[in-house]
């Protein structure tokens, strides 16, 4: 199992040198010159000499190589660049605002895992029963209504008619609930569907009627057997899923106001705010290695089975 | 009734109903300046925020112009570049997936990795990352879709080549003199429709979610071009007078995705194709 994590870890490796080349090369293959982009949102009157200026504080006028391995160097000392909008450090404007987008993510994983799970499993148990069906068409909907549509929903019903929760903003409990529903009904959506379809599939395996001809009785078996190894293909789909979620918070975000990480990134793309718009796609890609990561390791932790085929494989 | 809807739903009769549902949705988008009682982009201040009546069903924005018109106009637009979108990725994945498939080795393990990357990155991260470099805009996001979704198809393609390589049927078709055109019309074509016709299917939905998605964020389509995102986006502002507004748009995405995913998910059972998720 050590051998197994070191593997992905030095795997993790390629993906960052990757992503790091995309996100050095979007600079040259955008029509806009950074030092222009960068003259235009400090509201500086571009003229050759500053221009050219610039471009050498930006090293622009260096190989590509050099650039490459220099940006390289900065990101793993955490030196994303300057904003050209506040003119601060990116990686402090983004750690100011990574909090509240956290706060979002778990909340919504929280709602998405503590209503999928006894829907997902009741309805695989009891197919075809009312649970069942609404399920399968709370699932569809899930997939199918617009995020930033049903969170202007959620205000017009709860805070406008209603007066339940605040329309934007954060700081209480009750700001969070909206965002984090509006977020969480996509993922509700496709974890109930895998989780149901585990089920199904796992109740058809000769282990459940060894088990019945034990004579265990049948919550035994549907709690301590069934649903621990029918969970697992549902851990893989929340990994895969973060990546959705991220973006996922960049809608909800810009429905609710809410001042976190994916706000700041659609205004830097206004703004044409290149350092911001790079130090965002790398730590996207970052986050999304590590989650599956960290998915894969949790799923060999309640699935042994999983880490000894994998053994067998190398 | 709640026992009733997913009978429907299983029954034999998704397909036509669905394809009817798109057929007539095709239909006004072809149509739009026909059918369109009013100029969707023409401003009357006189008439802003009217309540629906007969010149305008379902009612007037802040700025005047009939809704029904501008949600009739969007189809046009939302159907219309989804279906570009789809067609494109298809030849480009077409071209580099047969082409992979076909030589093998070193590019064929160098265009797959490429393809994995792309895949395993969420989609929507890598539409926003290319319009932060070239700027908002429809054309921008456009092709952005493009450049991530025909990775898909490629990849599709590419498994439809290896395994078709080996088939028998190919080789006896070959060995009986069949011609070129022959197999690929009789042999070939019938193999790789259905997934494709599923995952066109399925495709189109989430090109058209992405399309409103990225005009209500304000990075696709700019005011004043009618399209569903971009109404919900105008229409926020209004949600305490009138929330219709934002209303109408977003039923018609839902209509429009729910009809897809539908039909996709029929086709998917009959053709026993597996779906991604």
């Amino acid at each position: 199992m050590g051998t197994y994590i070191f593997k992905r870890l030095i795997s993790i490796i390629p993906v960052f040198l990757l992503a790091a080349l995309l996100t050095t090369g979007m600079i040259h293959l955008s029509p806009v010159d950074p030092a222009e982009a960068y003259l235009a949102a400090a509201h500086i009157q571009p003229t050759d000499e500053i221009l050219e200026q610039k471009r050498q504080e930006f090293g622009l006028d260096q190989p590509f190589f050099n650039q490459y391995i220099n940006s390289i160097m900065k990101i793993c000392q955490l030196d994303f660049g300057i904003s050209y909008v506040s003119n601060k450090q990116v990686w402090d404007e983004v750690i100011s605002r990574i909090p509240v987008t956290i706060q979002l993510a778990l909340g919504s994983i929280l709602i998405a895992v503590l209503i999928s799970i006894p829907l997902g499993f009741l309805a695989g148990v009891k197919k075809n029963s009312l649970i069942d069906h609404f399920s399968r068409i709370l699932s569809f909907l899930g997939a199918s209504i617009p995020s930033f549509w049903l969170g202007y929903l959620f205000i017009f019903f709860f805070s406008v008619k209603l007066d339940l929760f605040p329309v934007e903003g954060v700081g209480t409990w009750q700001h969070l609930v909206l965002p984090s529903v509006t977020l969480a009904l996509p993922l509700i959506a496709i974890y109930t569907r895998l989780l149901r379809a585990s089920v199904l599939e796992n109740l058809q395996q000769p282990y459940v009627l060894f088990a019945r001809t034990r004579g265990i009785n049948e919550r035994t078996i549907m709690a301590k057997h069934v649903l621990r190894i029918a969970i697992s293909p549902m851990i893989t789909g929340l990994g895969m899923n973060l990546g959705k979620l991220l973006t996922g918070t960049i809608i909800v975000e810009a429905v609710f106001s809410w001042p976190g990480f994916g706000r700041y990134f659609i205004e830097a793309i206004f703004n044409r705010d290149i350092p911001v718009i790079q130090c965002y796609v790398l730590i996207a890609a970052i986050l999304f290695i590590v989650s599956n990561l960290i998915v894969d390791l949790i799923q060999m932790y309640i699935d042994p089975r999983i880490s000894r085929k994998e053994g067998h494989q190398q | 009734m709640i026992m009733s809807i997913p009978k429907i739903f299983r029954s034999q009769k998704v397909i036509p109903i669905c394809s009817i549902i798109l057929c007539i949705l095709f239909i006004i988008a072809i149509f739009a300046p026909w059918i369109a009682p009013h100029d969707p982009i023409a401003v009357n201040l006189a008439y802003k925020l009217q309540p629906p009546s007969w010149a305008y069903p379902l009612g007037t924005d802040h700025l005047g112009r009939c809704n029904l018109s501008r949600i009739l106009y969007g189809t046009r637009l939302s159907l219309g570049f989804a279906m570009l979108i789809f067609i494109s990725s298809i030849l480009i994945g077409l071209l580099v997936g047969t082409f992979s498939g076909y030589k093998g080795g070193i590019v064929d393990h160098v265009l797959m990795r490429f393809c994995d990357g792309v895949m395993a990155f969420p989609s929507l991260i890598l539409i926003l990352g290319l319009v932060g470099i070239f700027g908002p805009g429809l054309t921008q996001v456009i092709i952005a879709l493009m450049l991530v979704q025909w990775v898909y198809y490629a990849r599709m393609f590419r498994g439809m080549v290896l395994s078709l390589k080996e088939q028998n049927f190919i080789a006896a078709a070959k060995i009986s003199g069949s011609s070129q055109w022959k197999i690929i019309k009789n042999h070939i074509v019938p193999n790789v429709l259905p997934p494709l016709v599923v995952m066109g299917t399925l495709e189109m939905g989430w090109a058209i979610m992405d399309i409103s998605a990225m005009s209500f964020l304000g990075l696709g389509v700019q005011p004043p071009t009618p399209e569903w995102g971009a109404m919900i986006h105008e229409g926020k502002s209004y949600i305490r007078t009138n929330p219709e507004l934002m209303l109408y748009p977003g039923l018609i995405i839902m209509l429009v995705i729910v009809t897809f995913n539908l039909l996709g998910e029929a086709l998917s059972e009959q053709y026993g194709v597996k779906r991604r998720f």
